[in-house]
């Protein structure tokens, strides 16, 4: 289980997260609700040691990561699909996988990278090509492909279906699902609550850098306060 | 023919100088100013050991104390005082204004040190351990120092593009290149890496600073500053972070001023060749070889 | 002749703006004590003489070297009680390769009355700046080295070297035995007085001595790799090559001499000293003319040449040879004079320049109404072991 504990950041004087305590776990997609400028990208943030921590803890399986290098936390187990993908635009799409495995043996990237070629046809079609030519929902793949090369057990996902199309954005939400599926523990962020409660196992939302619900998919849809906030009026009057 | 072969061994050293200093530019974000006074320390090192041991040092052990001064004292300048400045800065443009900055203020010290212990004067390797000869070489001459610095720029050359393109470190250091966060998020470890690339960069600066020393003779407490010049229009004909746009610098750098030199009065080299740097960056900003989107300017 | 130069045409008429406006503020000297006073007493027990010279930055070797001249001048005049008593006082102000400092250092002596005479920087920025400070607060200044032209124009300043463009063409008489009758060089197009060896008084020694100088390949205090510059000159083979450029480069230049094989002679000038010791055996047969050399046979320089090697090791140089001479030509003035008021020096200063003397530099003659050094100079040559004189 990938724990976080009572986290507190702040920017200088501005605190941004205050005290939220969430957790992920194999095989589950967690998904974290909130409103822009809640406090959900620094809390994977300060997960992955991007940003430093000013109280609480975070575990990975037991072993505390908290404030830990981001590589180091990266060889704990846990990776992170950035907000916005941020792929290597310049080097070409395999290099970006190869990347991805950078912690793991030469071996197990070469497995590796059959098994996400596997998963993404596109991805191996276009390997040779540079990153940054791919449609936008191709770069999320390669994000998610980048993220699973490195065989972390916990994968964290910013706002995965930020500016996509429609139409992609459930492609791209079913890829996380079956991400989960293969048994690993997803953490994602998601405005878009619908399409993210259609994947969800557990959801918790967030305002103003505390946690302001924690439960399952059905209870969060029985929700008044989320539903209002998330889901908009017409969901209340249903 | 003699023009030619004047002209690649120039070249060579350009490349050797300048590919370190694009390498740390173009990954670690690291537009170095010291680079110049490493490569004239470490040549002045060789100098120092050499009179130290009574002239006795061959040419072999002359160009690897150049490499191990270099290597080190590149690697000290990143941990003591670049890469603080790197953590520390609020955001990018900050970053690299105070790393130029504190770029030139380490690159006084070496220069002050040599200027107290030299009161200025040039400096080299004295005579006796080896001796420069030169042969005809197809109808020109080619000395046995030439040879060396050709043997040692083709195969450094080499071995740093493949670095770069074939390795999993060399990949891992282009990809800090493009975004130093995202790099840290795929579990790699950019203060060793950032090292090694430091290393590598300070080794190839103490090696032509070896070398020139004994291919030009002498070099005085100031002979890094115009070749950190040099390099900088080098770097940005190429294009920052192409090895191989570097290295097609270098050589048209060289073979420029080699012609320029034939063919015209020599007043005009440097004004030429800096001239062709604002040329480069009016018509093609990001350089010869260089990424589409320009980072830097 | 060398570092002297390196900055010198460009920022002459700024620092000649900041010296004046130094030297206002400075007020003019005047006061009390030895060196203003009257000269019915005769000498005082102590002369004063100030040294403002470079001690540190780019032109430390050739101020320092000065100074070590200078003290061994003092130490003879002193001990030989030349001055029948009276001891000279001297002591040395670094300018770190400034014109600022050395401005405000020559202003404060000039304002200490207790100050008879300066010795001057080397470089002629610096000494360009100062001249004037000198003229308005009225106290003789003596160089050495420091070659622009102007600086001894100013009355109250004088200079113990004798510029290189007029003891250069002593390099004639060489190329003529040689037989040569073309000659090429590579030059620092950017240092005035090497320009002017290459453009002016090679081309009209070759008038006298039966040489045409062809080929002139301009290079600037940037260059670095001499490759090209040295291939473009040997390219039509000239029976002689001269080399004319500073520090570092010379080595270089001469490096790559050697490395293209060529066979003719190489000729310089005396910054060609260190260069070819640095190099050895591989350049033997490089020629030059120079004001001094350790190797002269005269009693003047082998008694100097003791003496430095004595205080400090090592064959003394040709700067510490001027600044012995400077010092030794202040001395005569005021022995001369019998007095050691800064008019006195002056004069005395005159007088022993419209006379010339013998100094560690050989004969001098003066110029400019005593004020500026002459020499014939002489021809040296490095036999890759050593240098031995050819000409004297
Ligand atoms: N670098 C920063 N410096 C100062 N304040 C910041 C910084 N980054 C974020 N903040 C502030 O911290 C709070 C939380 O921001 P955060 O990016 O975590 O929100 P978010 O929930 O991810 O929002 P969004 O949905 O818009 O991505 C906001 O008030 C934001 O303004
Ligand atoms: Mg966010």
């Amino acid at each position: 289980m990938l724990e976080i504990d009572e986290l507190h950041v702040s920017y200088g004087k501005v605190r941004a997260v205050r005290g939220v305590s969430l957790a992920a776990r194999p095989g589950r997609v967690t998904l974290v609700l909130g409103a822009n400028g809640a406090g959900k990208t620094t809390t994977l943030r300060a997960v992955m040691g991007l940003q430093s921590v000013d109280s609480g803890r975070v575990r990975v399986d037991g072993t505390d990561i908290t404030g830990k290098d981001t590589h180091k936390v990266v060889r704990a187990g846990v990776s992170l699909v950035p907000e916005g993908r941020r792929v290597f635009a310049p080097l070409t799409v395999e290099e970006n996988l190869l990347l991805g495995g950078y912690s793991t043996s030469a071996t197990d990237r070469a497995d590796t990278l059959q098994k996400v070629y596997g998963m993404f046809p596109i991805l191996s079609d276009r390997r040779d090509g540079a990153a940054g030519l791919l449609s936008g929902g191709e770069q999320q793949m390669l994000a998610f492909g980048r993220a699973l090369m490195s065989r972390s057990k916990y994968v964290l996902m910013d706002e995965p279906s930020m500016g996509l199309a429609p139409s992609v954005v459930q492609t791209v939400l079913m890829t996380a699902r079956e991400i989960a599926d293969s048994g690993i523990g997803v953490l994602m962020v998601e405005q878009n609550a619908e399409a993210g409660l259609q994947v969800a196992d557990e959801v918790v939302a967030i305002s103003q850098g505390e946690v302001g619900f924690t439960g399952d998919v059905a209870a969060a849809r029985a929700d008044r306060a989320i539903l209002r906030a998330f889901l908009g009026e017409s969901a209340l009057s249903n | 023919m003699q023009e030619l072969i004047n002209a690649v061994s120039l070249g060579c050293i350009y490349m050797l100088f300048a590919m370190g200093m694009s390498l740390v530019w173009g990954t670690l974000d690291v537009l170095n100013f010291a680079h110049g006074s490493i490569f004239m320390f470490s040549a002045f090192s060789g100098f120092y050991l050499m009179q130290e041991t009574g002239n006795s040092l061959p040419l072999a052990a002359l160009l690897l104390v150049g490499v191990v001064v270099g290597a080190l004292m590149s690697v000290l300048a990143y941990q003591l005082v670049l890469r603080p400045i790197l953590r520390r800065a609020k955001d990018k443009d900050s970053a690299e204004r105070q790393i130029l900055i504190g770029g030139i203020g380490l690159a006084g010290i070496p220069v002050a040190i040599v200027q107290i212990q030299t009161l200025s004067n040039p400096f080299s390797f004295r005579a006796g351990s080896f001796e420069v000869a030169s042969y005809d070489f197809l109808g020109a001459r080619i000395s046995n120092i030439q040879i060396v610095i050709w043997v040692v720029g083709v195969l450094l050359g080499t071995a740093v593009v493949l670095w770069l393109r074939r390795s999993r470190s060399g990949l891992a250091l282009r990809s800090i290149g493009v975004d130093s966060e995202v790099a840290s998020l795929m579990g790699i470890d950019q203060g060793r890496l950032g090292v090694a690339a430091m290393a590598v960069a300070g080794g190839m600066a103490g090696l032509s600073g070896a070398l020139l020393c004994v291919s030009f003779g002498a070099l005085t407490a100031e002979s890094g500053d115009v070749l950190l010049l040099k390099a900088f229009a080098i770097i940005i004909l190429g294009g920052v972070g192409s090895m191989l746009g570097t290295i097609i610098g270098a050589f048209f750098l060289a073979g420029a001023e080699t012609l320029l030199i034939a063919n015209t009065s020599g007043t005009w080299v440097d004004a030429v060749s800096f001239g062709l740097l604002f040329l480069v960056l009016l018509v093609r900003p990001q350089g010869i070889l260089g990424r589409q989107e320009v980072r830097r300017t | 002749m060398n570092k002297n130069l390196l900055r010198s045409a460009g920022i002459v008429g700024a620092t000649l703006m900041t010296a004046s406006g130094l030297a206002s503020c400075g007020g003019s000297g005047g006061g009390s004590a030895a060196a203003t006073g009257d000269c019915e007493s005769g000498l005082p027990d102590t002369i004063k003489i100030v040294t403002v010279k470079d001690q540190t930055g780019v032109a430390a070797y050739t101020g320092t070297e000065a100074w070590r001249g200078i003290q061994l001048a003092a130490d003879e005049i002193n001990s030989g009680d030349m001055l029948d008593g009276s001891k000279l006082e001297v002591e040395v102000k670094d300018t770190a390769g400034d014109v600022q400092t050395a401005a405000s250092h020559v202003t404060q002596a000039a304002a200490d009355s207790s100050v008879s005479a300066i010795l001057g920087p080397v470089l002629s920025d610096q000494a360009l700046a100062v001249a004037p400070i000198a003229g308005k607060s009225e106290v003789p200044v003596v160089y050495t080295q420091a070659g622009s032209e102007g600086i001894v124009d100013e009355d109250w300043n004088f200079r113990a070297t004798p510029p290189l463009v007029t003891y250069y063409p002593k390099i004639g008489q060489y190329l003529e035995k040689q037989g040569a009758t073309s000659v090429n060089t590579v030059f620092a197009a950017d240092i005035p007085t090497l320009e002017q060896l290459s453009h002016d008084v090679l081309p009209s020694v070759g008038e006298d001595s039966g040489f045409q100088v062809g080929e002139q390949v301009a290079t600037q205090s940037t260059t670095q790799d001499y490759a090209g510059p040295v291939n473009k000159a040997i390219a039509d083979d000239p029976d002689a090559l001269g080399l004319l450029m500073v520090g570092a480069q010379i080595s270089s230049a001469m490096q790559a001499v050697i490395q293209s094989g060529y066979q003719g002679e190489v000729v310089s000038y005396p910054n060609a000293a260190p260069a070819v010791a640095e190099i050895g055996k591989a350049a033997a047969g490089v020629t030059w003319p120079t004001n001094f050399d350790s190797s002269i046979d005269t009693p003047e320089v082998k008694a100097f040449d003791e003496a430095y090697t004595e205080a400090y090791d090592g064959t003394a140089t040709n700067y510490a040879a001027e600044g012995y001479d400077s010092l030794m030509w202040v001395a005569k003035a005021i022995e001369e004079e019998g007095c050691a008021t800064r008019d006195a020096i002056k004069t005395g200063l005159e007088k022993v320049g419209q006379a010339g003397f013998t100094g560690t530099q050989g004969e001098l003659t003066f110029e400019a109404n005593g004020h500026d050094a002459r020499s014939d100079g002489y021809v040296v040559q490095w036999d890759g072991e050593k240098i031995v004189v050819l000409e004297q």
